[in-house]
């Protein structure tokens, strides 16, 4: 187990590597002058003197690999330079500032995903081919057919506006979570209602379910064994719902101007802050590589069958 | 995304619809409320000596010696000013009742140290032609300061009257005498005072209690980012927010639709700048006057104005409105007439082989490159609109949509056939606009290189930039208009307007002559 473990680690360095590097060229590989867009962000129109002075500053009159170990090794200090629009804040201060908001909002969201789709799941699968059944499947069907910000703007149009309910957006205590994480959480709680009632349906045909029921067991523990037995790719695949949810959250945080890293991504995209961007690709590369090496490790260690493998 | 924007336009038709919400929220205001607006991104560092704030917000706390108005420049923070004979030297006479929102004199010190703080960073503002002009400044005594040249620049009050750089921070808020590297805060003498910002979130403002003019009738301000355009619209609708302000905020689609809204109010400002295509005469397709005369002729504005803009923008006749300084000059504008277009052509040398198809010369096709923006779904829609018509008359229009910085990339290169384009607005317009003509700027300077007067066209501009006598300004104004106008290097297409909707009880919305300014101080319920 120890030797998986650390062969997954050192797995895991090669790949860390790669990320930084793309992130890193990815950017550089736009056809536009960081200089010159650095002066254009802030609005000053650029001329060639404007453009060397600037050029300077950012340390781009250096060679590529010069930059992109420097960057790195920066990087690996948490230091990521300073915002182009913002010369006067660092680029890990903004990911600081938002990277709060973006976790309680994921963390909310799975809450829901786990709150709504095990008992849907269970009920639909003990229910299964009933008119309940056959809601969940048809709803479970549209949650994962419509696009998120179609969602949104339904949910704020209902709620927020045509009910007065709750606010339309930004951060203003509890209540401005409950629309923004319901439309982040519907995708992923169709896929788990749909996932976990079919391996319910699987796991219930196994001899031990029969040997069970024979054994005159009541069906509340019946239904416990299935479900244990069946959350074992569900654990897996909501391991990595945890980076999705935290990097696909940028939809839902522009419509509903919550402050998180989403929306400092996509206003670093349109004022092609450079910094920023670099910044936000590697942390989010590094968090699916962290979060799948952990779901690796996790699921290894608690299946008794590939604990004996290894 | 069209589909998109439409279904989002239905959602938004269905809440207009609905009138729930709106009469509790309206009953609820109380007569001291505060004024919320909509903007797409957060107010960032309102340094007035740098360009990376929001310019409404910096607008609201700092202030400027002059002002631009619709009848042109007067005075503010100073009550007057003279001008030496050989229109080099500006004495201004400061306005003794001013302080501070920190409770600093505003005097002539604190104006010098201001206008130090600015040339110091000399770099930063060359885009302003007359910061390479100013020779010094000086204190002459508490409350009289004088500005002198190097040579005669006329358009220097308007310069010194625009939002930034030449506004006026607290010296203590400057850091060693310097704005450069930042400052400690944003303290200025302006109507309102920046009370708390949270970041990407809200910006609160509220009156400066020591203001020396006319005390703004709301309170406080609530400046709340929201950057979705229709989650901007639901939040108006449910009286979260009261005002969205701006062409960058509201699209054309948005305002017809609101404009029918019994709900909520909406205005337009009068034209601020115009919207234009430029064509490059340096071109081997485009180096005959006749042909990019033929193609103002194929240019239907009127059809552009109400089919792409529902109106809102109006045809525009000329590159520079007759409305903006020193632009009347009595030119005949291009009817839309493909008959006119095809004689031009005819003469020019191009012969239309068959209907539909490319006219052709020494066996090379009528074929021009036409670059836009792929972020703006206007200038595709213009561009699509442009290839069906010009085709009808033999022109081949390729379109290409580019990255905006790439495109820009290629504007200053010259490496277009047709472009879009857009003047500067006013007040910029037409002294930075035509400033931009003679050096490489935006893609002006190349597109007039292949003109036969482009050396007495840049000349006439340095000309008229340093000229002190009124009407030999026009006189060059009116020759330069007529040359640029006949040799057809710019093809104008609608005045572009500044644009508002807000709620129905708030009055006085009105439109400072910078699109980039809200008058907020004028506003009220």
């Amino acid at each position: 187990m120890r030797r998986y473990v650390l062969s997954r680690l050192l797995a895991a360095v090669p790949l860390l590597l790669g990320v930084s590097f793309l992130a890193f060229v990815l950017v550089t590989l736009i056809p536009a002058d960081p200089a010159e867009v650095a002066l254009r962000v802030n609005e000053i129109i650029p001329s060639p003197e404007l453009i060397e002075l600037q050029r300077k500053e950012l340390g781009l009159d250096q060679p590529f690999w010069e930059r992109y170990v420097r960057w790195l090794g920066n990087s690996l200090r948490l230091d990521f330079g300073h915002s182009y629009t913002n010369h006067h804040r660092t680029v890990a201060g903004e990911l600081g500032r938002c990277l709060p908001a973006t976790l309680s909002l994921a963390g909310v969201s799975l809450l829901f995903v786990v709150g709504a789709s095990i008992p849907l799941a269970v009920a639909s699968a003990m229910t299964r081919d009933s008119l309940f059944d056959r809601l969940v499947r048809t709803l479970v069907f549209f949650g994962t057919a419509m696009p998120n910000y179609w969602v949104a703007f339904l949910a704020i149009w209902l709620f927020a506006v045509h009910f007065d309910l709750l606010p339309t957006g930004g951060d203003e205590g509890w209540r401005s979570y409950l629309l923004p994480a319901f439309t982040l959480s519907m995708t992923y709680i169709s896929t788990y209602v749909r996932l976990i009632r079919n391996t319910m349906l699987a796991v219930m045909q196994e001899p031990f379910v029969l040997y069970a029921r024979a054994r005159g067991l009541p069906e509340a523990a019946v239904v416990r064994h299935v479900l244990k037995n069946s959350l074992q790719s569900s654990l897996t695949a909501l391991g990595m719902s945890v980076p999705q949810l935290i990097a696909g959250s940028f939809v839902v945080e522009n419509i509903f101007a919550w402050p998180g890293v989403g929306r400092l991504c996509v206003s670093a995209i349109f004022n092609r802050d450079y910094p920023v961007i670099q910044a936000y690709v590697l942390m989010m590369g590094v968090l699916f590589i962290v979060c799948n090496l952990l779901v690796d490790i996790i699921s290894a260690m608690i299946d008794p069958r590939r604990q004996a493998e290894l | 995304m069209r589909w998109k924007r439409r279904f989002c336009a239905a959602l938004i038709g269905m809440a207009l619809c609905c009138g729930a919400g709106s009469a509790q929220a309206a009953q609820a205001k109380a007569a001291d409320r505060e004024l919320v607006l909509a903007n797409y991104r957060d107010i960032r560092n309102l340094n007035p000596h740098l360009y990376s704030g929001e310019i409404f917000a910096q607008n609201l706390i700092f202030e400027s010696l002059v002002i631009n108005t619709e009848k042109g420049v007067e005075p503010w923070l100073a009550e007057g000013w003279t001008v030496s004979d050989d229109g080099k030297a500006y004495t201004f006479f400061l306005r003794k009742d001013v302080l501070f929102s920190d409770g600093e004199k505003f005097d002539a010190k604190a104006a010098k140290l201001n206008f130090d703080a600015i040339l110091a960073n000399g770099e930063r503002h060359t885009w302003l032609e007359m910061i390479k002009l100013m020779d010094k400044v000086e204190a002459v005594d508490d409350h009289t300061l004088r500005i002198t040249l190097k040579e005669p620049y006329y358009p220097f009050l308007i310069e010194i009257g625009v939002t930034r750089p030449f506004r006026f921070i607290s010296p203590k808020s400057m850091k060693d005498g310097s704005t450069k590297d930042g400052v400690t805060s944003y303290v200025g003498t302006g109507p309102y005072v920046l009370a708390d910002n949270k970041v990407d979130q809200v910006a609160t403002f509220t009156a400066n209690d020591k203001y020396w003019g006319k005390k703004p009738a709301v309170k406080t301000l609530k400046a709340r980012v929201i950057p979705d355009n229709q989650a901007r619209l639901l939040a108006l609708k449910k009286g979260e927010i009261d005002l969205i302000y701006g062409t960058n905020l509201l699209d054309a689609e948005t305002m017809r639709q609101m404009e029918t809204s019994k709900e909520f109010g909406t205005a337009l400002s009068k034209p601020l700048s115009t919207r234009n295509i430029l064509i490059n005469s340096s071109r081997p397709n485009l180096g005959d006057k006749r042909v990019r005369q033929a193609l103002q002729h194929l240019t239907d504005r009127k059809a552009v104005s109400e089919g792409i803009f529902n109106g809102i923008e109006s045809p525009a006749d000329f590159v520079l409105a007759p409305t903006v300084p020193y632009c009347n000059v009595g030119l005949t504008p291009y009817a839309f007439s493909h008959a006119k277009a095809d004689a031009l052509l005819d003469a020019a040398g191009w012969k239309q082989p068959a209907p539909g198809k490319p006219r052709e010369k020494d066996g090379k096709p009528l074929a021009l490159e036409l670059y836009y923006n792929s972020n703006s779904v206007t200038e595709k829609d213009i561009s699509e609109y442009l290839q069906a018509e010009f085709l009808k008359s033999g022109v081949q229009l390729n379109l290409h949509g580019e990255e905006e910085q790439a495109y820009r990339d290629r504007m200053k290169a010259g490496d277009f056939d047709i472009v879009h384009n857009i003047s500067w607005g006013t007040p910029y317009d037409p002294q930075s606009f035509i400033g931009a003509m003679v050096r490489t700027v935006y893609g002006d300077y190349k597109a007039q290189l292949g003109l036969p007067d482009k050396q007495k066209i840049d000349e006439t501009i340095r000309a008229i930039l340093v000229s002190t006598d009124p009407a030999k300004r026009q006189e060059m104004f009116t020759w330069l208009l007529t040359t640029l106008h006949d040799e057809a290097v710019y093809l104008p297409l609608t005045y572009q307007r500044n644009r508002a909707v807000f709620t129905k009880d708030l009055k006085n919305v009105t439109f400072n002559p910078s699109q980039f300014e809200i008058p907020l101080e004028k506003m009220a319920f």
